[in-house]
């Protein structure tokens, strides 16, 4: 389990707080979206759990394990995508980097190796394995990405605004693939973005954030149902304002 | 450890197919190098070095080869990981590589070593061409080799503090291209250091590189007994080097986790 507990960061320069009191969990096999605008605090959440921020206050642990201080042990339950879409070398092929990937996260080669079909398989890959990554479609180097994230056999994906760049098309099958790894693989999926069309095709739970702050936290059902009201004006809440924002495509 | 070693592989297997998909690079860079070279043989008198080291005016010729040699490692070890940062954070695979199970620090070393074998081809090469075109050659004698490992690994310890910084700062700019000079002169390679003032030859002086190449000049000139207050000058103050640079460079590491700067370019 990935569990957040009372997360705090600030950035000095320029003073923000970027995270505020945040605390949740993803279980393995659960899939979670963080829905929040531009500037909410998820790219920094998901950074301080993959201990590329040092966080100022409260406790990150992964099964168990402190991710501050034993990064290198969390790391290797954490496979991560981050936001933007060079999370790969381009000039190496599809397989080459599954190879350099799998390699630094605790791998042989020859794990490597074995691992590498199935996960093109799962990942629909297969007959793109020897390009070039710079060649392939944005959509197909998200899923290359999350290949190489997925090499080592980690408990958890993480992936920051992966739909970012994608057509719809791309992003229906995008969903499916994550659905698919989520039940097949027992994976436990945390997906920030600011499109809720697609956190609601992947997500069971969605973590409502804005300005570094939790606003709410709703299963599906709940947020579908919510979705309804949320066309009836008269109601006022924070995460109304929120979910209005997000729907009108608003950022900040 | 096993992941030290699966990691030194990965970086091994990366240097080697990026550089042979650079390998036109590679032939323009050892052309211009060999240039470079042929000139600064052929520019400089050098017999001031047969008269420090002993030996004839072709040993002189063969010294200064070795200089060169030795430069070029040096010049590698402080240039190349903050280049590396540099790049990788502008390609944006910065952050994945620090999503390794090992330290950062570490898949920096492991791509040293490869980048070590990669020049010592190239290196070879230029002393190869250097014998069949100027008769100018180098014999290796193990305590010139011995030096040119003990002062690599000092070199290193300066090139993580490049590293560090660039970690913070990403543009260095000319900074490693100022050093990479200032190194050219401050260490006796090409001129000898008595001509500078005293603070730059106190610089030069506790230099791995100018420690370094002392010895292994004594050593392929002839002399015959080494002391050893030589040897561990050039051993201490090389690992202090080394300590100082890992340790610089995991403290801006922090810094940069702390600014989230990491990725930033
Ligand atoms: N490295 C940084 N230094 C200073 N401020 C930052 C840095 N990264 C993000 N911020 C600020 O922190 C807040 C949250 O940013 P971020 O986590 O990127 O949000 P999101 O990913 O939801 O868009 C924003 O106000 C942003 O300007
Ligand atoms: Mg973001």
């Amino acid at each position: 389990m990935i569990s957040i507990s009372h997360v705090s960061k600030s950035y000095k320069k320029p003073l923000v707080r970027a995270l505020n009191d945040v605390s949740f969990s993803v279980k393995r096999g659960e899939s979670v979206g963080l829905l929040g605008p531009n500037g909410a605090g998820k790219t920094t959440l998901i950074k301080s759990i993959s201990g590329l921020i040092n966080f100022s206050a409260g406790k990150i642990t992964i099964d168990g394990i402190d991710a501050s201080s034993r990064r290198g042990k969390t790391l290797r339950l954490l496979g991560v995508v981050l936001d933007g879409s060079r999370n790969l070398y381009w000039r190496l092929t599809v397989r080459q980097n599954l190879v350099y990937f799998g390699m630094i996260r605790g791998m042989s080669y020859s794990q490597t190796k074995s691992r590498i079909p199935k996960i093109l398989d799962l990942m629909q890959l297969g007959e793109f394995s020897n390009y070039q990554v710079g060649l392939l479609s944005s959509g197909q180097k998200q899923k290359a990405s999350i290949a190489a994230a997925l090499v080592h056999n980690p408990s958890f994906l993480i992936l920051d605004e992966p739909t970012n760049g994608l057509d719809i098309p791309s992003m229906d099958n995008l969903s499916r693939v994550l659905n698919t790894l989520r039940d097949e693989m027992n994976i436990g999926i945390l997906i920030s973005s600011h499109n809720l069309s697609f956190v609601q095709q992947v997500s069971q739970k969605v973590v409502f954030i804005n300005k570094g702050k939790i606003v709410d936290i709703l299963g599906i059902d709940d947020v579908k149902e919510f979705e309804l009201k949320s066309k009836s004006t008269e109601i006022k809440t924070d995460l109304l304002t929120v979910y209005r924002n997000l729907m009108k495509g608003d950022i900040r | 450890m096993r992941d030290y070693i699966y990691a030194l592989e990965a970086e091994f297997i990366l240097e080697l197919r990026q550089s042979w998909k650079y390998k036109t690079g590679f032939f323009t860079d050892l052309i211009v190098q060999f240039l470079i070279y042929s000139a600064l043989l052929f520019a400089g008198r050098y017999t001031w070095m047969t008269r420090q080291y002993g030996g004839a005016l072709n040993e002189s010729k063969s010294l200064m080869l070795l200089g060169y040699v030795f430069w070029s490692y040096a010049i590698l070890a402080i240039s190349q990981m903050g280049n590396d940062i540099r790049i990788e954070a502008n390609r944006g695979t910065l952050e994945q590589k620090s999503l390794s199970v090992v330290p950062l620090s570490w898949l920096f070393i492991s791509k040293a070593f490869s980048g070590v074998i990669v020049s010592t081809v190239f290196v070879s090469l230029i002393i190869g061409m250097s014998t069949l075109f100027f008769n100018v050659s180098i014999k290796i004698t193990t305590g010139a080799f011995c030096a040119w490992a003990v002062m690599l690994m000092g070199m290193y310890g300066f090139g993580f503090i490049i590293a560090g910084i660039t970690l913070v700062v990403k543009k260095v700019g000319q900074l490693t291209f100022l050093i990479q000079i200032a190194l050219l002169f401050l260490t006796g390679t090409f001129m000898p250091l008595k001509s500078f003032p005293y603070v730059f030859q106190l610089i030069g002086k506790s230099l791995p590189l100018t420690l370094g190449m002392e010895i292994a000049k004594m050593s392929i000139g002839g002399t015959k007994i080494i002391d050893s207050e030589r040897w561990m000058m050039l051993v201490f103050i090389s690992i202090i080097y080394l300590v100082v640079g890992l340790t610089i460079f995991h403290i801006l590491e922090c810094a940069a986790r702390q600014k989230g700067l990491l990725g930033k370019y």
